[in-house]
């Protein structure tokens, strides 16, 4: 169904595919960003082929993914969410070729998405994929790509003071080798009893600490044993990563006659990622037939099969304590400044003399390193997922009389994929691992049968429309088993090398059918006038319950208009197109499979009295509002599309508003009642924005041409209600104690903390707490909720700039998020333990410490400082002398001029103001605002003497920088803000993070 | 004769979009539940849940009646986690 731009009563934007298909993205929505006014493009830190975040307008429901569906040629896909825990291997998405796309195109608004039904609640990623040209002979393309991707920047730590444990209190497990008079005292190493030596401080069994001395290359005996220099490693972090690239190769062969046409296209993607042994694997084929049977009847055939392997990508979330193989999690929370990186992760160092990976706390281990089992893992164990995706259609249509056609289509999209994990043994004699070995299937079918037609009543007046009816089904399926205790024979990775007995689980994830039928009636009045009024209606199977009722049924009305009033008006010379459009649209929604109807589950075994019994509770804690009725999205919009002298410059605007009420929530139910949960319809949610894109050719003469493109989106969400007596929905996304909510009167990504600190009657300065064991003060919880911050950017904005110069090209890209708060873990974890700078400023009297003699030892420090902050109501402090003082309602600085409170050490304060139990979220919510330089590409395309003599029909070059840097970036410490823990749209924050990259693309695409 | 043909192709074509639809939300229950649960437990399985929960892990049930206690007791209204940082 093409339609004319003209005629459209909505937003489009398009977007060729060869475009695309430059940047040499994995992940096909990485190449869509800065490009779409009103798409919101994060990326996430994943690694090669791991999700990136697309919201079109704003989240729209109080669910997980508020995401658009990708239709490829008919076929619908999803951006599925990954959880943020554990590894990113992607979604369908990655299976997709840009090679094949010819166009692809964002529908924005309600009433186009109305096609598509309930999926496309958030918008439609439309594409279009080429098919044969007709020509002489037979076409063949080549294109060639070599590709280099560069992590080029970790954040700024700070490299002057090294590893070594805060003062002792009761919690630690401090290195018993400090001598007893060294409880706060810091900057020293520990002692060797027997040889007499300082020592690194190897933190065994805590945190990687930063509170040891200045590094200066000090002789120290190294954590193996070895006598080592005492000196910082800026670039350890770095140092964990390599160059990726890879290579990219596609050969398409196509021809056309006036009744048929085939392209054919195979592709072969092999690259590795800056993070070690992340790699893909990844051959495509895609045919596409199309055929003129007889006069009247067409056929259109395409199938695409992809093969892709994964492996490896890296580790993100806070599974285990500390480390948890999560580099960004290690390099800020366990390996301190002196770490060597290099050194650490040769395998000599990183494997035990006693099988398996150093454990620091056996007595019987010569290596000490902290955290070697992450290089152990990283080089030994393996984490594949081989996918196959299928995807067939088949589309005819016939043309009945000489304004009706009728057009009949199937698809088939079916993914597989075989999940494999492999873990070598990490204790002594390689005791441990595990295997597992695990297939998903995801199966889709659509079926369609539509009449179109298109009368032209009079010279003026023609009507079109269509009526038909669809019907999809879709379903997912798992299975998994995996071995249990450790591996009988290590490193042999099969399920029967067990231990225990292995642990087997499977079932259907979830399915679900929707049938519809719609119709459209369009009205063009004089080329001028355009109306379209289109009905649909969707019936769920995920809205029935089991015995066969339920609200299943949803209806899409929609009313879009537009007029081309530059065709009644004598408008002036420069002016030379005027078009208005408006519509009005609503959509309907389901809910998750299933979760209308619940049973008995059987949940495992019990072994109570010695027999081994299956046992069963009921598969849910929640109870339900009868009649659950289909979420109702009403969406408005208004847009003018002007163009001026000779159409050199344009102008598009659009104004919308969409209300999505009566979503189907879980609202937490108090304990008391016995269930956790109800599920019920309410709600209303809102978003209302403008989009503006302007697009011009300053400069267009022979041999020079200058196009640009910018564009520009606001989008404010609303929480116009939720259920009566409620104000606030917790969106289930949580990052280092702070949370994602949606409240009413403000808006759907509130962030809110129970640890931010309280504001005193002193502006600017937190109620403090005194610890007398830390002897610090430092600020204190509220233990209540806070709304800390929002997630929602204030404007998003990209700038496209193409220049010509004979043969030469040149492409830049800029493109920029203006606000909208994000959570940095990573910066909380590296304030506990001193990696960042923030953490230097009163370490010694030579970054500002307050030199003092305490009255509690007589030991002289010099790291104390003046916590900025009041005392709280009745905080009394135990003196010296034994005597108690009430310094409730004094600022720490009157209390430390009276004489009742020492200077706070530096590194007391630090590792309290991060820590689990005590630390304070106030700092690490932070403004993630920023401007990158998204691309800078040149092509040539060389003249048709040079390679017509090499019997060619084209060739070019093409060289592209992406993601080249930061121009502004208001994360503290150079934060990569490509670090997004999950696509889940409720998240804004890190949990694991990798390096700022940029990735050169070399490609040479020729034509015979 | 021409309009004659095309209107039973009309025709024919709207025959196959009703059926397509018949049954609109045929086996819609069914689709719609769980293969993995069933609706009528056996109480055996029940009870074995529940003898588990009573002897085998004992820490949690005097963790959750603890937990329930004290919110019929009205002694703690809102979040669990509260319990959690009294106690450590």
């Amino acid at each position: 169904m093409t339609k004319q731009k003209r005629q459209l009563g909505y937003s489009v934007t398009s977007i060729k595919g060869s475009e695309l298909a430059k940047t040499n993205e994995v992940n096909p929505i990485n190449a869509l960003q800065g490009r779409v006014a009103g798409v919101q493009i994060d990326q996430g830190a994943g690694g090669l082929f791991g999700n990136t975040k697309i919201i079109i307008r704003g989240n729209s429901t109080l669910g997980k993914n508020n995401q658009p569906i990708f239709v490829i040629d008919g076929v619908i896909m999803d951006n599925d969410i990954f959880s943020g825990e554990g590894r990113d291997f992607g979604n369908d998405l990655k299976n997709l070729n840009m090679e094949n796309f010819e166009t692809v195109s964002v529908l924005k608004g309600s009433a186009a998405a109305a096609l598509y039904g309930t999926r496309a609640i958030n918008g439609v990623v439309l594409i279009t994929s080429k098919k044969g040209t007709q020509r002489k002979g037979l076409g063949v393309s080549l294109n060639q790509t070599l590709s280099l991707s560069n992590p080029y920047k970790g954040p700024d730590f700070q490299n002057e003071f090294g590893g070594g444990s805060v003062g002792a209190f009761f919690t630690d497990n401090r290195d018993a080798n400090y001598t007893s008079d060294q409880n706060w005292t810091t900057k020293v190493f520990p002692i060797d009893p027997v040889t007499g030596k300082p020592y690194i401080d190897r933190q065994i069994q805590r945190e990687g600490e930063n509170w040891g001395p200045r590094m200066l290359g000090q002789e120290v005996t190294n954590y193996d044993g070895t006598v080592t220099r005492y000196i910082p490693h800026p670039n350890n972090y770095l140092n964990a990563y390599q160059n990726g690239g890879g290579t990219n190769t596609n050969v398409a062969i196509d021809a056309a006659t006036d009744r048929s046409s085939f392209r054919f296209s195979y592709n072969y993607n092999d690259a590795k990622g800056i993070y070690l042994n992340n790699s893909l694997k990844k051959n495509s084929f895609d045919l596409r037939v199309t055929h003129k049977i007889t006069d009247r009847i067409n056929i259109d055939i395409s199938t695409a099969y992809t093969d892709f392997k994964g492996k490896n990508p890296p580790r993100l979330g806070g599974l285990d304590a500390f480390g948890s193989y999560n580099v960004g999690h290690m390099y800020t929370w366990v390996l301190p400044r002196n770490y060597d990186t290099k050194y650490w992760m040769q395998p000599d160092k990183y494997a035990s003399v006693l099988g398996g990976t150093p454990d620091p706390t056996n007595n019987a281990e010569p290596n000490k390193s902290p955290e070697s089992r992450f290089w152990f893992n990283l080089y030994n164990d393996n984490y594949t997922q081989n996918e196959q995706m299928l995807r067939s259609r088949i589309a005819l249509t016939a043309d009945i009389t000489s304004w009706a056609k009728l057009v009949l289509e199937g698809n088939i999209n079916n993914l597989y994929r075989k999940i494999e994990n492999k873990e070598l043994g990490e204790k002594a004699n390689f005791t441990g691992g595990s295997y597992s070995m695990g297939f998903n299937t995801k199966e889709s079918k659509f079926l369609k049968a539509m009449v179109m037609m298109n009368k032209e009543v009079n010279k003026d007046l023609t009507i079109s429309g269509y009526v038909g009816a669809e019907s999809q089904d879709y379903k997912t399926t798992y299975s998994s088993s995996t071995t249990s205790g450790g591996l009988n024979y290590p490193g042999n990775f099969f399920i029967a090398n067990s231990v225990n007995p292995q642990i087997v689980e499977g079932g259907t994830l979830n399915r679900r059918k929707l049938n519809s039928v719609y119709a459209s009636a369009d009205i063009a009045y004089k080329n001028q006038f355009f109306l379209q009024g289109t009905f649909r209606g969707d019936w769920s199977s995920a809205l029935t319950y089991t015995n066969g009722s339920g609200n299943n049924f949803y209806k899409y009305p929609a009313l879009s208009a537009s007029w081309v009033f530059s065709e009644n008006f004598k408008l002036p010379d420069w002016f030379s197109f005027g078009k208005l459009r408006s519509n009005i649209a609503a959509l309907g929604g389901d809910t998750d499979p299933f979760s209308l109807n619940a049973g008995f589950a059987l949940n495992g075994f019990s072994s109570a009295n010695g027999v081994t019994v299956p046992s069963s509770t009921y598969s849910s804690s929640r109870v339900l509002q009868p009649n659950i009725q289909p979420v109702r999205k009403i969406s408005k919009e208004i847009g003018l599309d002007l163009r001026f002298l000779k159409s050199r410059i344009g102008l598009d605007v659009s104004f919308y508003q969409d209300n999505t009420k009566n979503q189907i929530l879980d609202i937490t139910a108090p304990v008391e009642s016995g269930v956790s949960s109800i599920l019920i319809n309410a709600g209303n949610i809102q978003n209302k924005g403008i989009e503006i894109a302007i697009d011009a050719t300053p400069l267009s003469t022979k041999n020079f041409s200058w196009t640009t493109t910018l564009n520009y989106s606001r989008n404010r969400n609303l929480i116009v209600s939720l259920y009566p007596g409620r104000s606030e929905y917790n969106l289930g996304a949580d990052i280092a104690e702070i949370s994602t909510w949606a409240v009413v009167g403000k808006s759907y990504g509130i962030l809110r903390s129970q640890i931010n600190s309280i504001p005193s009657f002193v502006p600017g300065q937190p109620i403090l707490r005194w610890r007398g064991d830390a002897r610090a003060a430092f600020p204190q919880r509220s233990n209540y909720w806070q709304d800390v911050g929002d997630i929602n950017a204030k404007f998003r904005t990209g700038w496209d700039n193409t220049f010509r110069y004979k043969n030469f090209t040149l492409n830049i890209l800029l493109d920029a998020k203006i606000g909208g708060d994000f959570v940095l873990s990573s910066y909380r974890f590296g304030t506990h333990t001193g990696v960042f700078p923030n953490t230097l400023f009163g370490r010694d009297a030579a970054h500002g410490g307050i030199t003092f003699t305490s009255k509690y030892d007589g030991i002289t420090y010099d790291d104390g400082i003046i916590v900025k902050g009041v005392f709280d109501k009745g905080q009394s402090i135990t003196q010296a002398d034994g005597t108690s003082v009430d310094v409730g309602g004094l600022t720490f600085e009157e209390a430390y001029k009276k004489g009742f409170v020492e200077p706070t050490h530096l590194p007391q304060f630090g590792y309290r103001y991060g820590s689990s139990s005590t630390g304070v979220s106030d700092y690490w919510v932070v403004k993630s605002s920023w401007i990158s330089l998204r691309q800078v590409a040149v092509s040539y395309a060389f003249n048709e003497k040079a390679f017509k003599k090499l019997r060619l029909k084209g060739l070019s070059l093409s060289l592209a920088g992406r993601d080249l840097l930061y121009l502004y970036n208001t994360l503290p410490y150079n934060f990569n803000p490509a670090s997004n823990n999950s696509n889940n749209t409720a998240y804004s924050g890190e949990n694991g993070f990798l390096p700022m990259t940029r990735n050169i693309v070399l490609s040479l695409r020729a034509n015979f | 004769m021409k309009n004659y043909k095309s209107g039973f192709s009309l025709l024919g074509a709207g025959v196959a979009i009703l059926l397509l639809c018949t049954g609109c939300t045929k086996d819609f229950g069914n689709i719609n539940t769980n293969p993995s649960n069933v609706t009528t437990p056996d109480p055996k399985f029940l009870m074995t849940y529940t003898e588990d929960k009573l002897s085998v892990n004992g820490t949690e049930w005097v963790w959750e009646s603890f937990e329930q206690l004290f919110r019929f007791t009205q002694h703690f209204t809102s979040s669990p986690y509260e319990i959690i940082s009294v106690l450590t």
